[in-house]
């Protein structure tokens, strides 16, 4: 039966390096030198900006590459695929459609303040062409993940709860952030 | 002053996926090699909720509703992401099934977190659906729907940002992925230590019930008492296709697994389960876990006991 659970390994692996390999990351790895050689001190949200500024100039030429091969894909093989991928999948395309539609949101960064059970959060909410490309928390994720073990009171084990580097099924909903975001969002509206 | 190899630990996190995804990296490198892959990393997020959310229209996964009935070229995102769920599918006879999509619309898990825009894909609720109206094609990676379906990939999408981040932080001394309590652990920790991770007792947030110490390893938990029903609360997100319910012996489970996509989807397949057969499940692909009941007692694998941290020991 240990078969099986090499089976599921092997299609993991296979997953992320397909992936890898697909070049979705190559482009950002190429902007990361961009990045380092215009020796950027990393602001956290500024950073996240330029990082979006360059990766979408080079994904460009990463898509179409995609797209070439999907087309290769597809003269080799049968006539009847359908590659929703061009209009779709890929942000860019889209977005040369979208200029000439209306518009919601100016592009940029945004803060937004909100109050979750913790404390006061705020986040960096980017836009670009009217999709929110990055909701990064700023101000507060050390305040955050350090009360998340002190708020443990370990009831259940004792003295061992102050060791713990991280919880297993905690999942935060984003509602904490709500307010946050939607603040950050009427700054941005046009 | 720091001395040359003196570690150090970054702290980085955003919101995705409904959820806060945190990074913490541990390293005698640069900080900008460690901002650079942060960013990359959180750019695995992006790409991959960007693709497989089907709370979002014009993601690709949803855009298949629109070519029902022809093999269609998809990303190597979604072609990987639907083809392990496709395979846990088989694996669990359909228990764990991705297309219960529009049955959980239906239910009222339709909105997106960060914009609330509510998803409505008025489908007739006519026969009944299942994973084999889904077809692949490895060689030309096209994904062919028989009938209209929405391809729900919240077991496992999740798990595939946590490998492909993984992979952008795994030339660091230590990592720490955290995307709402679903956890890859890589390396070790500043204190060169393996991990310790908490997991969560179910029916109080602020407890933990116990501790696991590993490394290169994902832990993931599946339960039902974060995300309640917005419609009814006995209709919850974990659910069995076949009989659209969510079993009630477990309240959470937790796999550990060398691929964070692994342990998700074992996770919310040994949940779907309950604790008798989802341990089983567990122990019969080699996988280790545990499962917890409403009484908060603990189900584990026989293995699972390895990786429990004992003062004693």
């Amino acid at each position: 039966m240990a078969k099986m659970n090499k089976k599921m390994i092997s299609l993991c692996s296979a997953a992320v390096g397909a992936v890898y390999m697909s070049g979705y990351f190559v482009t950002q790895s190429s902007a990361s030198t961009l990045d380092q050689t215009a020796g950027q001190i990393p602001t956290q949200p500024n950073d996240n900006q330029s990082q979006t500024k360059i990766d979408s100039q080079k994904s460009n030429v990463a898509q179409n590459n995609d797209h070439e091969s999907k087309n290769l894909t597809i003269t080799t093989g049968q006539k009847t695929n359908v590659i929703i991928h061009k209009k779709h999948h890929s942000s860019q395309g889209s977005q040369v459609v979208k200029q000439h539609t209306s518009s919601i949101y100016k592009d940029g960064t945004y803060y937004g303040v909100g109050m979750n059970r913790i404390g006061s959060v705020q986040v960096a909410v980017t836009i670009k062409n009217d999709r929110i490309t990055n909701v990064e928390i700023v101000n507060c994720h050390t305040h955050y993940s350090e009360s998340y073990i002190r708020h443990l009171p370990s009831q259940v084990i004792a003295r061992q709860s102050a060791n713990v580097d991280v919880v297993s099924g905690a999942t935060k909903s984003t509602e904490d952030f709500q307010n946050a975001v939607e603040q950050a969002l009427q700054k941005a509206r046009i | 002053m720091l001395t040359e190899n003196k570690k150090v630990s970054y702290t980085k996190s955003s919101l995705f996926m409904d959820t806060v995804v945190s990074f913490k990296v541990v390293t005698t490198k640069s900080s900008i090699e460690v901002n650079n892959s942060m960013n990359m990393a959180f750019q695995a997020f992006r790409k991959v909720e960007d693709i497989c959310s089907r709370f979002n229209q014009e993601s690709e996964v949803m855009q298949l509703l629109n070519h029902v009935g022809v093999p269609v070229v998809v990303s190597d995102i979604l072609f990987e992401a639907i083809r392990f769920a496709y395979e846990v599918a088989k694996l669990t006879k359909g228990v764990f099934d991705p297309t219960v999509g529009f049955t959980l619309e239906s239910y009222g898990f339709n909105r997106h977190y960060l914009t609330r825009e509510k998803i409505e894909s008025n489908l007739e609720p006519i026969t009944p659906i299942s994973y084999k109206d889904i077809v692949l094609n490895n060689e030309n990676k096209t994904v062919l729907l028989k009938k209209p379906l929405i391809i729900d990939l919240g077991a496992v999408a999740k798990g595939f940002a946590i490998d492909l981040a993984a992979r952008a932080l795994n030339q660091f001394e230590g990592y720490l992925i955290d995307a709402g309590g679903d956890i890859y652990a890589g390396g070790l920790n500043e204190e060169d230590e393996l991990w310790s991770i908490g997991i969560r007792n179910p029916l109080n947030t602020d407890d933990m019930i116990h501790v696991l110490k590993v490394s290169n390893m994902a832990v993931c938990t599946s339960g039902n008492y974060e995300r309640v029903g917005p419609i009814d609360e006995n209709k919850q997100h974990l659910i069995n296709p076949s009989t659209k319910k969510s079993a009630n012996d477990s309240i959470s489970s937790t796999v550990l697994a060398p691929f964070a996509m692994m342990a998700d989807a074992f996770s919310t397949a040994a949940f779907i389960f309950g604790k008798e057969d989802g341990i089983k499940l567990l122990e019969d692909h080699d996988i280790n876990g545990m499962i917890i009941t409403p009484s908060l007692s603990s189900h584990m694998t026989k293995d699972m006991e390895d990786y429990l941290y004992n003062e004693n020991k």
